[in-house]
């Protein structure tokens, strides 16, 4: 077992080289002087200059600057933001969880409606329910979502008035980022009304979750239905069924335990649309996280912090995948030669 | 499937595309979602004829007239105006091409060059392979919009660039699904069978390989159109993407969010341009992927 | 063959999932189990937070720093100049008149020269985590604030880039000649020349006073950037926090030598978008909003909670052209645009007719408004004819720089450029609208590589001098912000000549000169001045609203609400 997992470890640090190397290319085609790209400087002073070309060994050939980038990065160094000056790891290090946050509950919601909707489509295999089931996962499917997030803002926000539509907490709450977590800060904290908060944290939460984990969950309700066909056909079931065991157990404790490892390695696959969507909802939901943060790089033209996000964000994808992968392999064997024979 | 006019009892065995469209076309959701995709390919071409009005051209004594069936609305405006007075029937017209037609052409444009990269990689071995698939593990794990924004910073923000970059963002996806269909099939006995009739490397990926992969291609076909529709159409509404007064459904749809309050249809009618140009190309997929399951087994 | 293969895999297989069947089982129930407790918490309720004393003001955008001196963006003004900092005398709004700020008494010598201020006693400055006063404000503080920017030699003068665009284009520097300092509490300002409008640029809203104090310590240690970034100064509200493009927070100053603010806390919830600032309004996450788009003001007016203040604005909203590139350069041309571009209808589609069409760059309600300016009507015949004279029958191509930031003179620039390249396409011009973020903006509109730029200003103060000197001088030039690249001494002369009386009535005929010039010559289109409106929750009350910009929170309260506390407990 330690092989693979260290043959996937040695594949997360290849991988991940190889991004680095494409965003380096990147930032040099990038107008303007690579200098002032990679450090965020503008308009540097003469000491200023001296020690950009000594951290990124702008002197040297280009493979002396493509390492001393990731050496510069990797300890934290990703520049200061051409819009306001500060730095970028510590912006990130504060919009990250926003992110993080946004994106577990909505995979989580995402399983909650998908795996049963997966399952009773499977059980109910060429019904009127499975049909149903997955003409709606389409459906959900094509929904865009920016347009979902602006019709649930324009109905329960505006119209109905339920829910906030922006923002993570009212902000009169003084809530100190310890972790970034909302619902845990307010539990760390010391602030006078926690339940209210709560409260209003979780009001909050609804509407961009709801609209983050549509798609997932519909990508969740098919996958499940597949891997659960597959199960439910496999000689095992047949074996139990001819036993008389309850529907109910074959469905729950046979097949579902292991039809859910193709849905969980497929989640990690679609981690990268997940974020991509993440980033539309954070701006509809003005949600202070990484893509919200990064589209208005974009609209400042904002180098630095555009190159920052690029490598978090798939740094983020790729170790993700990297630790599925790993958890799987460790904890089924039969993975570890299909792993080996495909790659 | 007997002939009737013979004399013998014979089957005739389908060809592998032939079983796939009959088993397509016995799925209703696939046909309506044919019909629509269709549809919009008509209108792709014949769009500037029937539009009504210029997209630009401002009605400055009708801004916003709420669609036709509305009382304060008018027949010449069928679906109602913008905050400038442009007719948003003929502007939703024109934004087929620029979103739906754009977004085929370059499907089609990303699909040749990633196919090809992905046979390449896939029928290559070793060092090279692997290091070809760490490429596509890296790329693959950039967002494919947030590649999209970056391919637009570094070459300006135009409706060609816009649509060059999210053709770009598409192909690691094709590379992906190639190699990964070559690598499947070439672990295959039938092919290490021709392999050792003789058959050199590209005998072996044309008559060979590329018959059985075509199916899997197809399928990625299909959701790389709905990709790039939702790319395009996303980058328009963060204003990213084309440039604004394009005639194009995201960029219709953040000029709309502005007017939400007093003119719900600014939304309304280009999400729906959106959800219905997608819902069929999904639609039209899901029956591929389900007619080439069956098909097979 | 291969059946006994298949049971013997089934076997092995069948072993391993039951022992990992149990593990995924207690995920899933564990997990089922914590999804209905989840969804039970989430029940939808909105709480309008009565409890907690403060005010949430959804702003538009990113202050550049904290110190509005080195900016003429209204959005920095309006989250520190009246928040943060005072000046030695203010505006009031509701009188129209120059009022004692940190200066109790001022006066001003017969040849208007010198101008001697009386500083306030007890004035204490803000303390933070780093920087405590060990003295109370000071003329030293009045001194260091000044020389920062005319002084090019100052430590201080190129922190934070050196820029300080409102001083530039008046003249600070030249303007004057000395500060003496008399006493501790005392001290006067020599000026080189008359200036009339000297005073009102005192109580503009970037000419705030610093700490003189904490800049030493800066400088001691090593951190001088923050004298703008961490702020220190007299105002009614201390800097708690600011997280970039969220929220700026503010904590009530309890020392406040002009009365502690009743509200303990105020919050700048950045929301670039006016439909999202409406959005929170009517949700509740916030309190007063700026800006709101002219589109949704009878939205707002129907809402029976959300109270709309108008202020009229002087301010103008205007389409620059660069006078030194070609066709600009034509005097024929400019006309041309003149009458091709239809004012009402902008003002229509844009302002939704909360604004006035703009045929002089100032406002009818200034006192040097010059009412017998010929109006150059709508009207596309003229403007072809025009153009057939100056040599393009068959139009051109030019450029329009925008920025599609939202501005009290312009809701929607973004909506205006396209509406102008419409109006526009009708006499065969044909317009590249090209947009960029503010800051990207204003740092390119310096090379001058546009034909034109739809843009404007917001006066700083009364005194028509401020519409004219910053944006169309030659000194303006220098500086950049000429934004139709243009100089003309005739005109120059007739500013200068206007401010060298302070009495009104003389200033006048100066004024009226200016403006005539300006129609004649069109180095711009002026488009509208629009009214300044501003959304607020009717609970809060004593929001001061600024004809020149900024707002201000230091009179601020909520309501009480009795009934609903006692629900809520």
């Amino acid at each position: 077992m330690w092989f693979y997992i260290a043959r996937r470890i040695n594949l997360f640090v290849f991988t991940v080289a190889v991004l680095y190397l494409l965003v380096f290319l990147m930032m040099s085609a990038l107008p303007g002087d690579l200098a002032t790209n990679l450090s965020g400087v503008k308009n540097p002073t003469i000491t200023q200059t001296d020690i950009i070309v000594e951290q990124y060994k702008l002197d040297k050939s280009w493979i002396n600057q493509y390492l001393s980038f990731i050496n510069q990065r990797i300890h934290g160094n990703f520049g200061v933001s051409f819009s306001n000056g500060s730095p970028i790891f510590d912006e990130m290090l504060t919009l990250l969880p926003a992110t993080i946050e946004l994106c577990v509950y909505a995979i989580f919601i995402a399983l909650l409606i998908g795996l049963p909707l997966g399952i009773i489509a499977a059980v109910y295999y060429k019904k009127t329910s499975d049909s149903f089931i997955i003409g709606a996962s389409l459906v959900g499917y094509s929904m865009p979502v920016f347009w979902l997030g602006v019709i649930a803002i324009m109905y329960f926000g505006l119209d109905l008035q339920w829910l906030p539509v922006a923002g993570r907490l009212n902000l009169l709450y003084q809530v100190d980022a310890v972790t970034g977590f909302t619902l845990l800060d307010i539990y760390l904290s010391d602030i006078q009304y926690k339940n209210l908060a709560y409260h209003d944290a979780l009001a909050h939460l609804i509407m961009p979750t709801l609209t983050l984990a549509l798609i997932p969950a519909t990508v969740v309700i098919r996958i499940t239905r597949t891997s659960m066909l597959e199960e439910l056909n496999a000689n095992y079931i047949k074996a139990s069924k001819a036993r008389g065991v309850h529907p109910f157990i074959i469905i729950f404790n046979h097949a579902l335990p292991n039809a859910i490892q193709p849905v969980l390695s497929q989640i990690s696959l679609q981690l990268s649309t997940l974020l991509t969507s993440a980033m539309v909802t954070e701006v509809i939901f003005s949600w202070p996280g990484i893509g919200q943060w990064l589209i208005q790089a974009t609209y400042q033209q904002d180098y630095p912090t555009i190159s920052a996000g690029i490598l978090i964000c798939a740094g983020f994808v790729i170790l993700i995948s990297v630790a599925t992968d790993v958890i799987l392999i460790a904890t089924t064997p039969q993975r570890r030669s299909a792993v080996h024979g495909s790659s | 499937m007997a002939r009737a006019n013979s004399i013998y009892q014979e089957d005739i065995i389908p060809t592998p595309l032939r079983q796939v469209w009959t088993n397509f076309i016995s799925y209703p959701v696939a046909v309506i979602g044919l019909w629509i995709f269709i549809g919009f390919l008509i209108l792709t071409v014949i769009a500037p004829f029937v539009a009504p009005y210029s997209p630009d051209l401002q009605h400055p004594e009708a801004l916003l007239f709420p669609p036709s069936w509305h009382d304060d609305g008018q027949v010449r405006f069928f679906l109602g105006t913008d905050d400038l007075g442009r007719d948003i029937l003929s502007n939703l017209l024109h934004g087929i091409r620029t979103t739906f037609g754009s977004s085929l052409i370059i499907t089609i444009c990303a699909s040749i060059i990633g196919v090809f990269l992905g046979i390449i990689s896939g029928m290559s071995r070793g060092l090279k392979s692997s290091i070809l698939n760490h490429i596509l593990d890296a790329t693959l794990a950039i967002p494919s919009l947030l590649l999209a924004i970056i391919l637009v910073a570094i070459s300006g923000q135009t409706l060609t660039n816009v649509m060059i970059a999210v053709g770009i963002a598409l192909v690691p996806q094709f590379v992906r699904a190639t190699h990964t269909a070559v690598h499947h099939e070439l672990s295959r006995e039938y092919v290490v069978a021709a392999r050792l009739d003789g058959a050199n490397n590209f005998q072996m990926f044309y008559n060979v390989i590329l018959p059985n992969i075509l199916n899997a291609l197809v399928v990625q076909f299909t959701l790389a159109i709905s990709i790039a529709i939702i790319d395009i159409a996303t980058l328009g509404f963060l204003r990213i993407g084309a440039p604004a007064s394009t005639s194009e459904w995201g960029t219709m749809l953040a000029d709309g969010v502005e007017l939400i309050f007093i003119a719900p249809w600014n939304v309304a009618f280009p999400g729906i341009a959106i959800f219905m140009s997608v819902l069929a190309v999904n639609f039209i997929g899901y029956g591929l992927q389900r007619a080439v399951k069956e098909g097979l087994g | 063959m291969l059946f006994p293969l298949g049971v013997t895999l089934a076997n092995i297989n069948q072993n391993q999932r039951i022992a990992m069947k149990n593990w995924l089982n207690l995920i899933l129930k564990s997990y089922f189990f914590i999804a209905v407790i989840a969804l039970a918490g989430c029940t939808p309720n909105i709480d309008n937070n009565s409890l907690t004393p403060g005010i949430v003001y959804c702003s538009e955008g990113d202050p550049t720093s904290f110190n509005p001196q080195l900016t003429t963006n209204e959005t920095t003004t309006d989250a520190s100049s009246y928040q943060l900092y005072n000046r030695l005398v203010e505006y009031s709004p509701s009188l129209g008149t120059i009022v004692p700020g940190l200066a109790h008494r001022w006066f001003i010598s017969d040849d208007a020269t010198r101008y001697t201020f009386y500083l306030r006693k007890n004035v204490k400055f803000h303390s933070n985590d780093n920087f405590t006063p060990t003295r109370d404000f000071n003329a030293d503080d009045v001194i260091f604030s000044i020389n920062r920017i005319i002084d090019s030699a100052h430590s201080y003068h190129n922190i934070s880039g050196g820029d300080y665009p409102f001083f530039q284009h008046v003249g600070f520097t030249d303007i004057i000649n000395k500060i003496v300092k008399v006493n501790d509490y005392m001290i006067t300002i020599h000026l080189t020349e008359k200036d009339a409008s000297f005073i009102a640029n005192i109580a503009a809203n970037f000419m705030i006073i610093q700490s003189k104090e904490y800049a030493d310590q800066l400088i001691a240690q090593d951190r001088m950037n923050e004298l703008d970034n961490v702020p220190i100064g007299t105002g009614p509200f201390v800097y708690d926090s600011y997280f970039h493009n969220n929220h700026i927070r503010y904590k009530a100053n309890s020392d406040y030598w002009d009365g502690t603010p009743e509200i303990e806390q105020l919050v700048f919830n950045i929301t670039p978008k006016s439909t999202n600032r409406i959005a929170k309004l009517m949700t509740g996450d916030c309190d007063v909003s700026a800006l709101p788009q002219s589109s949704e003001i009878d939205v707002i007016r129907k809402n029976p909670t959300l109270e709309l203040q108008i202020q009229t604005g002087f301010n103008i909203s205007y389409l620059g052209l660069n006078t030194e590139r070609v066709p600009f350069n034509n005097l024929k041309v400019r006309q041309a645009l003149a009458h091709a571009i239809n004012k009402k209808a902008i003002i229509e589609a844009v302002y939704y007719g909360s604004a006035t069409i703009a045929d002089s760059i100032l406002p009818p309600l200034s006192w040097a408004y010059n009412s017998s300016l010929k109006p150059h009507d709508y009207d596309i015949n003229r403007a072809k004819e025009l153009l057939t004279q100056a040599g393009f029958k068959d139009g051109f191509t030019m450029s329009l720089w925008t920025s599609p930031e939202q501005r009290i003179y312009n809701p929607n620039s973004q909506k205006t450029a396209e509406l102008i390249q419409g109006q526009l396409s009708l006499v065969g011009i044909k317009v590249e609208i090209v947009s960029f973020g503010w800051n990207i903006f204003t740092s390119k509109l310096k090379d001058y590589q546009y034909d034109s730029v739809l843009t404007g200003w917001t006066a700083n103060n009364d005194d028509p001098d401020n519409f004219f000197r910053p944006l169309f001088s030659c000194a303006a030039l220098l500086s950049g912000a000429n934004k139709v690249n243009w100089c003309d001494n005739d005109f120059d002369e007739q500013l200068n000549k206007a401010i060298e009386f302070s009495v009104q009535r003389k200033r006048v005929p100066h004024y009226l000169k200016a403006q005539q010039s300006l129609n004649q010559l069109m180095p711009l289109i002026p488009i509208a001045h629009a009214l300044r409106f501003q959304v607020k929750n009717r609970n809060i009350g004593g929001v001061s609203l600024n004809p020149y910009g900024s707002i201000s929170f230091a009179k601020a309260y909520r309501k009480k609400q009795k009934n609903k506390q006692q629900v809520k407990k």
